[in-house]
This record gives structure tokens, sequence and C-alpha cells, in this order.
């Protein structure tokens, strides 16, 4: 019996992403294209160890009378994780590691949240995770895969497969180069997210700074 | 006591044969009724083998009883799998064909492997709307202190790509308070998250190493308990075997399970097992020592001709009184055969000894008396037990009872037709061996010294024996078992303990307070590590006072906060504030396909007297207890909580079992001495009874050199002893009373060899039956096993105290 109630407590949080419903899109099939497979993208992707840059993030939601912007700094270290420094509109500090998410807002205490704890919470952190680091080989887990152009100038459009993202997102398109440039995630009402990466540089190694705040 | 007169009559012993016969086959008529339709596979076997069908039910609370059904009965048909894997991907893998294999097997419903998108969204169906009733404690204590804060977060979470919040969610909830809430009800489910829709954990497994976990489960089709549904277990075991030899990609991946199938299996086969080859052996042993001892098969046919028609009316009578026969009762029942044997051997030994003068009626009569007496008190040891509240062992007692009485009235009609030839004369075997122990006894003294002896010793045993009426020290699980168990324990934090609350109040309103108050209670003890965790009702519908001032705090937060997050989002329309309290009802929560699994817990509105503490009760399932003293403070604060705790109710029942057979046998004995003393005289009584009284207390104290707690089933084995032993020196005393009256000694010596002889076959076919009981791994049948070895063994051996004027009358040998 208990079994039972770990069942059913543990689809509850999906749940919520899954409140009213619409039909689920139709699957594309995996297509390679001649000038990058995806093989040979996952291997740019990977070549550094260390991704620094800026980022610029647009919400555009019908609900909104404009856009939401908002922009900072990213670190993204193949080892440690993400750390993701929002600056305007306010100042926001996210850490997302392998198992441990941390938010400090301003000059506030950090919050803590340990993947053990709740692992559905980390469900959404790991998907944008595995779309910053072009882990094609965990998106083909629960996306259909289409990936076109050459290596300067790529695109790889991501179809939701198995719920819940196929009750959340039409789409999930990745664009770049060398570096992954724009992410743009379109809901199933036609709401989207455009989050674009600039300023890219590939350090060798992290800063002090930047190696205590990985250190949760 | 003689003979009745009308035996000595042909015709009238023909007809007490033929009625005899009537009888039992009106026993065979009863067992084919009741067995015919297992052959043809169908129905339920007669046979019980739960133990706790032994139990009485708990009269004091018929409330709980039903608790304990209703939980038991939700638990007992759920199978529990863990695929492990060394990562996800091959876990996954792994569990994906094996819940597909799973469904191959018919005796399996219910298979819950990749979870639907149907079942991931039948939670948010039933609470989504009523979203604007229900919060947790700390979504209510931040919107009655410090409402701004909410919108703060709010804002934050719409920015905060990680947070997952869409436009969808955000126009339905706009301060995202819904998430919040089912992420706390989804809080217990600890360490799984979702990888195709699987159920998935990783962790370290017992061996040190990381392995991931998928988690499956499936509903039997029927009860763990039906040998029918355990037939086909083998199937189950070759699909887990096949998903052990696959190679995924160069991974290997096992499961694990568990259940009370498989424990149920384990304990039908190892008490089939055990039966089998106890009662093999047993009867082997007994063929073996009547070729050898007799020289002839017949006496061979007789006496398993006793024995059969013995245990062919016990199990018809209790087939019909019951309606059931325990298995314990049918194990008891085996010791029919050490001691009903006994009347067929004083027979035929009487036979053998009396060679070519050897009359049938006149042989009958001679140990009519002996065999008698026998008979009355075994029945006086058996039947007391009948007293006793509990149904275990009231059938323990039938069952005996009646095959004892069935196989004395065999002997009685039937063996002076079938044992009327005549055989050679010859000397008794072993005639040395038997002069030499008879002498033995002859020496001055030493009917005084050697019982002393022994008692002092067994008494000194005794008084460091201690008692431990733990249930759980009798389960004999199989190792494997119980390590997959552990596993999956640590891994998904879910036990097999029976603990739970039993909630009640005057109506559902009022139960719903009280859940969530006991709700409030147990996750404080849960932050003290006093529990790992609970289930309640509670959990998921909040009481409509509750959800009244949800929606109260929720509507002022859209009035009070509206328009500043519309402002600071640049929302096209502020928030606007629900009208209708719509309130979760414990009807709609139980009507959801959602609540499948949490049903079991709400008993209902209950048919109990007026002055009952309450109507409607639910139980609250507890696991993990670590202290139950605070479980049971937390329940004696309040006279609306019970605490229930099966294995200690058992194991208290097993203490009161054991007082009451301890109270039963001391008026057991009582009964059996005045019952000899009316035959024998006072004194003469106390040699009869002196054996038995010092062969069980030997057999108690031995277990002081076993290491082993004394429990309920060494009790149990006394009253083997007891009904055993005292035949035992009774024939001795008999015999000597029937040669004193017939004033001659030169019949004696034949008669008491004739006699130990007897005693000592039947001593030596009691012991090749619990000898062997003593090797089983089942601990109550070990216990029961150790305590009739040495008591049938001391009162054999002390049985010649009781022939009286021993010491004064010089035996030649």
């Amino acid at each position: 019996m208990t079994l039972t109630r770990l069942l059913t407590a543990l689809v509850i949080p999906l749940a919520l992403l899954t409140a009213p419903t619409f039909a689920a899109t139709a699957a594309n099939t995996e297509t390679e294209q001649a000038g990058i497979t995806l093989q040979q993208l996952q291997q740019t992707l990977a070549a550094h160890e260390l991704v620094k840059g800026d980022f610029e993030q647009v919400r555009n939601l019908s609900m909104f009378s404009q856009p939401l912007s908002s922009s900072g700094h990213f670190v993204l270290s193949r080892q440690q994780g993400l750390w993701w420094q929002q600056t305007q509109p306010f100042p926001v500090s996210l850490v997302l590691t392998k198992n441990k998410l941390s938010q400090q807002f301003g000059t506030e205490a950090p919050q803590l949240m340990n993947a053990d704890e709740n692992p559905m919470v980390f469900y959404f952190s790991h998907l944008f995770l595995s779309l910053f680091q072009g882990d094609t080989q965990k998106l083909q887990e629960q996306f259909d895969v289409a990936l076109s152009g050459d290596a300067d100038n790529w695109t790889l459009a991501l179809t939701p497969r198995t719920p819940p993202l196929t009750q959340v997102f039409t789409s999930i398109v990745l664009k770049g180069d060398e570096n992954l440039d724009k992410l743009e995630l379109t809901e199933l009402r036609g709401d989207s997210t455009r989050i674009s990466f600039t300023d890219q540089s590939h350090p060798s190694t992290l800063t002090q700074e930047e190696q205590s705040v990985f250190a949760l | 006591m003689s003979l009745p007169s009308e035996l000595h009559h042909g015709k009238a012993s023909r007809l007490a044969a033929v009625i005899w016969l009537a009888c039992l086959l009106l026993a065979i008529a009863v067992l084919a009724v009741r067995f015919m339709p297992l052959i043809s596979g169908q129905g339920q076997s007669p046979i019980e083998t739960n133990i706790l069908k032994l139990l009485p039910q708990n009269q004091q609370d018929p409330l709980a009883q039903k608790a304990f059904e209703q939980i038991a009965g939700a638990m007992e048909d759920k199978l529990l799998f863990l695929v492990k894997a060394p990562d996800d991907a091959t876990a996954v893998k792994a569990a994906s064909q094996f819940s597909e294999q799973l469904t191959s097997l018919d005796w399996l419903t219910d298979i819950q492997g990749k979870i639907t998108e149907t079942q991931q969204q039948a939670w948010g169906k039933l609470f989504y709307p009523h979203r604007f009733s229900l919060l947790t404690p700390e979504q209510q204590q931040r919107l009655s202190s410090q409402p701004a804060t909410q919108t703060q977060k709010v804002v934050q979470s719409v920015y905060n790509p990680f947070s997952g919040v869409t436009a969808n969610e955000l126009s339905n909830d706009p301060f995202l308070l819904f998430r919040d809430y089912l992420q706390s009800l989804g809080q217990q489910a600890g360490q799984f998250r979702l990888d195709n829709g699987f159920l998935i954990s990783r962790q370290t497994a017992p061996d040190g190493q990381a392995h991931s976990y998928v988690l499956i489960t499936a509903r039997l089709s029927g009860s763990p308990y039906s040998p029918s549904l355990q037939a086909r277990l083998p199937e189950l075991t070759l699909l887990e075997q096949t998903i052990a030899h696959t190679d995924f990609n160069g991974q290997q991946a096992q499961v694990l399970h568990t259940g009370v199938l498989f424990y149920a299996a384990f304990g039908t086969q190892s008490a089939k097992d055990e039966i089998s080859t106890i009662g093999l052996g047993s009867l082997l042993g007994v063929i073996l020592l009547l070729l050898i001892v007799y020289r002839s098969a017949l006496p061979m046919t007789l006496a398993l001709v006793s024995i059969g028609s013995g245990l062919l009316c016990a199990l018809a009578a209790c087939l019909l009184i019951f309606g059931k026969v325990h298995l314990f009762s049918l194990v008891f029942g085996a010791s029919l055969i050490g001691v009903s044997i006994d009347y067929a051997f004083h027979y035929l030994t009487d036979r053998l000894a009396a060679g070519s003068r050897w009359n049938p009626v006149a042989g009958l009569k001679h140990i009519f008396a002996a065999i008698t007496l026998g008979l009355i008190t075994s029945l006086v040891g058996y039947l007391s037990m009948l007293v006793a509240p509990f149904p275990g062992l009231q059938q323990l007692a039938l069952f005996s009872a009646i095959g004892l009485t069935g196989a004395y009235l065999t002997v009685v009609c039937w063996y002076p037709l079938l044992a009327a030839s005549k055989v050679h004369d010859a000397p008794l075997p072993q005639l040395r061996l038997l002069n030499a122990a008879l002498a033995f006894w002859q020496k001055p003294g030493l009917r005084y010294l050697l019982p002393s002896a022994i008692l002092l010793a067994a008494l000194f045993g005794l008084y460091h024996v201690h008692y431990d009426d733990d249930i759980r020290q009798l389960q004999a699980l199989p190792e494997g078992l119980q390590t997959q168990e552990a596993e999956i324990k640590a891994v998904t934090g879910m036990g097999s303990t029976q603990q739970m609350l039993l909630l009640r109040a005057r109506s559902e309103q009022a139960l719903l307070t009280a859940l969530s108050q006991t709700d409030h209670q147990l996750q404080g003890l849960k932050a003290e590590g006093k529990l790992t965790s609970f289930t309640s009702l509670g959990t998921y519908v909040p009481a409509e006072v509750q959800q009244k001032l949800n929606f109260e705090l929720i509507t002022q937060l859209y009035r009070s906060q509206g328009d500043k997050l519309a402002a600071t989002l640049g929302m096209k329309q502020a928030p606007v504030a629900p009208e209708q309290f719509a309130p979760l009802t414990l009807t709609e929560f139980l009507a959801s396909p959602a609540s499948d699994a949490l049903r079991f817990l709400w008993l209902g509105e209950q048919e109990l007297g007026e002055d009952s503490a309450g109507k409607f009760a639910s139980v609250v399932l507890l696991s993990g207890v670590n202290d139950a003293r605070a479980i049971k403070a937390l329940a004696a604060n309040n006279g609306d909580i019970s605490f229930l705790d099966k294995a200690d109710e058992i194991s208290s029942l097993f203490g009161e079992y054991r007082i009451r057979v301890t109270e039963l046998l001391l008026l057991a004995f009582g009964l059996i001495y005045g019952l000899l003393t009316v035959r024998f005289g006072w004194r003469q009584a106390c040699w009869v009874i002196l054996p038995t009284v010092v062969a069980s207390v030997a057999g108690l104290a031995v277990t002081n050199l076993t290491g082993l707690p004394l429990n309920l089933f060494n009790l149990l084995a006394v009253i083997l002893i007891l009904g055993i032993g005292i035949d035992y020196s009774l024939f001795f005393a008999e015999q000597s009373r029937h040669k004193e009256l017939a004033g001659s000694a030169s019949q004696a010596t034949p008669a008491r060899q004739s006699t130990l002889l007897a005693i000592s076959l039947s001593a030596a076919t009691t012991l090749l039956s619990f000898g062997l009981l003593a090797l089983s791994h089942t601990m109550a049948i070990h216990s029961f096993g150790i305590t009739v070895l040495t008591g049938i063994i001391v009162a054999w051996f002390l049985a010649p105290v009781s022939m009286k004027n021993l010491s004064t009358r010089r035996e030649g040998a």
C-alpha cells in the first residue's frame, strides 16, 4: 500500500504541467542533413569544458502587454553545472549542479534545494541543463530530433515525444555555430520564450569566485 | 474397569465392527466432498496455512479488527518489484521488457510499469478545480502574515527559466499557489522521478555501488494464500531469470521482489517439505520397527489402519466443525502417530508374547482397562485445551481428541477380528535388553534417586529459562527474500509493517479535522525521527472548515496583491479573485481514480452502538516507527485514536496463550491425578504421574541448553508429553495391578517385558516423528520438537517407577 502512495505522490508534481491538456503534436522522425550530424554537433558543443557569456531572455506571453525581458551573465561548466546570474530587471543568482539548486535574490541568504529530496523539482532544471549543453543523446530520449544546416549555422528542432512535455511545448528550437546561440521554446498556445547567448568565450579554468559559487 | 460383556459375544463384536466401519465410510464421504473440487483445480483448499488464522479476532474492538482486515486485504495481493541496473538507461530498458512480460501472466492484474498519461493527470484533474481551497500550512502562514512575498515569488519564478512556469499555468493560477500545494503532496514520493514514464531512483545499494532502480508493481488476481496461485510462482521466477540473463548493451539488470505471496509460498513450501520429510521419516521408521519386532506384515497393516482411521475421523470432524483445517493442527495431528499407535502396540505385543496361547478377545480384555484409561487421561489433557478462547487451540484439541478416539475405537472394534490369527511361540525380541532394563529399576533407591536428580537438573534449567513471545522471532523467513525486502525498503522507504492509527469521530467533517490534527502531530514526530513516514487521508482532503479558511486567504491575496502583480509583470488584466467556494469533498476524492491506492484507508460510517466513541473511522498508516512509545503516547492522549500494531498484538496474544496453556496444563495434571487416585489410590497415583511431571519440566528446561527462549510452542509440546507420558506409566501401573489381583508372580515378568517393549516401541515412533520436528527450520515447529524429544525420552525412561512395590519384589533376570 505504501508503494501506491509513492506512485500517487510521485505523479502529482507532473499534474501541474498538464492541467488543461491538448492533443500531442505529431512526431517527426529523426533526419540527418548532409551538413552536420548529431554526433558532430554533440562533439562541437562538448569541445569546450567551459563556456562563459551574456544572455538575454525574452518571454513573449499573450497575457502580458509587452514581452518580459531579462539579461545577465552565465557560466556553463561541463563538470560543475550552470551559474545563471541575472542582473536585469533585478539581481538573481541561480546555481544549478547535478544534484543541487541554489537561488539567491539580491543580498538575501541563498535558498538551497537538494535533488535527492525532491527530484521532480529538478525535472525542468535538468532539461534546461541538457538544452544548454546540447546533450543530444539525452534530448533524444524525450524528443524527436531534426537537425539542419551546417557546422557554422545549424538548427536543432526538438519535438516533445512523451508527456509531460507534450502537454507543455509544441517545439524547442536550438540554433548555433561553435556555440549554442539561440534557444526558443514555443508553448502550446503560441506563447514563447527566447534566450540568446552573446559574447561567448572559452576560458580554460574557473575563477576563484566561480569555483566558490559552484561549491554549494 | 473391564471389557463390556457384550464384546465377549461374537455377534455383538461384529456389530460394533460394522458400526465403526459405517462411521469411517461417512468420514471418507465428508472428505471426498471437500477435496473433490480441488482435483479438478477448483475451489479453495480446505487446509489453512495463514498462521494468523490460529489467533482469535480482536474481540474488544471490532472496528480495529475491521481496520486490520481492510488494510491486510489491501496489502496482501500486492507485488512490488525493483528492476536494478548500473545506469538509468539499462534500468528503464530492462523494466520496460519486464513489465511487458509480466502482462503475459494471467494471474497478475494492474501491472504498473509505465505511468500512463491518464494516470499522470488524474491527480491534477481531481485537485485542479479546487485549487482556490487548497493551501499548504506554509502557504497559509505566508498568506496571512506577509502576502507580498507571494507576489515576489511569482515574479521571480516567471523570470527563472528553470522554474518551468508556462503561460498556461500563469493564466490559470496567477499566484502559482497550486504548484507548491501539489509539490508538498508529492514530497512523499521521496527519491523517485519519472524517466520515460517509469518511476526511477538512483541510489547507493548495500554493496556501496550506485544503482538505478525502477519501480514496478502488480496485483494478484486471487489470494496470496491460494495454493493454485502459489503454484504459478515459478512462471514469475522464470521471467526474472530471463531479465537477469539478458544483455542490455553490455549491461546486466536484476529484479528484486517482495510481497505477501513470496512469503506465503515459501511458508507453504517449507511446511509441505517438512511435513512430508517428517511424515515420511516417521512412517518409514514405524514400518521398519514393526517389521523387526513383529516379524510379520500383519501388525504393521493393523497399526496403519488404526492411525489412518484416527486421522480420517479427525480431519472430517474438523472440516465439519470449522470449515477448514489449519496446517498446524495437521502437523500436531501427526502426533497421533505417536499416541494412537500405542494402543495397537500393546495389543500386538500381547499377541506376540502369548504366541500359540493367543485369544483375541481375551487379549483385548487384558489391555482394555489400560488403553481406556490411557485414552481418558489423554482426552482430559487435550479437551482441557478446548476451554481456551483461542480458535487455534480449540481446533488442535479437537483434532487430537477425535483422532485419538478414532484410533482407539479401531483397536477395540476391529483388532479382535483382524488379529485373530496366532503367532508362533518365540521369545520377545531384545529380551535380554528388556530384562536388563527392568532389573535396573529393581535396585533400591533408584526409584527415588533418578527422578529427583532429573527433576532437580530440570528445575535448575527452568530457573534460567526466559520467555519471548515476539512473533517476529518465530518466523523463519528465507534470507534471500529478507535481503531483497531490506534493499527495497532502503530504496523506496516502504516496509511491510502493519502499524497504524485508527481514528474515529462523530461526523465525517470531525474526522477530517481530527485527521489533520493527527497529521500535524505525526509531522512533528517525523521531524524528531520517531517515524519515517505516514499515509493519511488528512493529507489529501482537508476539512471543509480549513478549506473555507484557505479560500478566504486566497481571495484576500487576490484583492490585496492582484494589482501589484499585474503591474510588476505588465499583465493586460489584473488577476480576478475566485468567486465560488468549491471545496474538495471526501466523496469526490474517494470516487476519483487518483485515490485508488488510498481508498482503503477510509473505513467510513460504522454500524456501532450509540455509546461508542464515533461512527466514522479512518486509518493512518505508519511506516518506519522507531519509537512506538511516542506513537502510543499520542494515541493515549486522545480517546478517539488507537494505535494498532499487528505484530505487537499477536505477540501479546502469544503471551496470553502461553499463560492460558500453562494454567490449563496445571488443571489437566490435576484432573488426571484425580482420576488416577480413584483407580490407584493417592500414593500409587503419585508414582504414575511423576514421570510425566519430570518429563514436562525437563522438556521445558532443555530450551535453556539450546539457548533459545521459551515460547508458546514449547508449552503446546507439553500437552503431547502429558498425553503420551501418562500412557507409559499407566501401562506399567496397570499390569502390576493386574498381576497383583491375579496374585501370581510367574506371569508378571512376561507382562512387564511386553509392556516395556510396547512403550519402547511407542517412544521410538514418537521420537522418530518429533526428533525430526526438532530439525525444522520453522522456529515454532522446532521448539515443539525439541521439547517433545526431551520429554518423551525422560517419560519413557522413568515410566517403570510407576510399577507397584517395585523394589520389594525382586524379579530374576
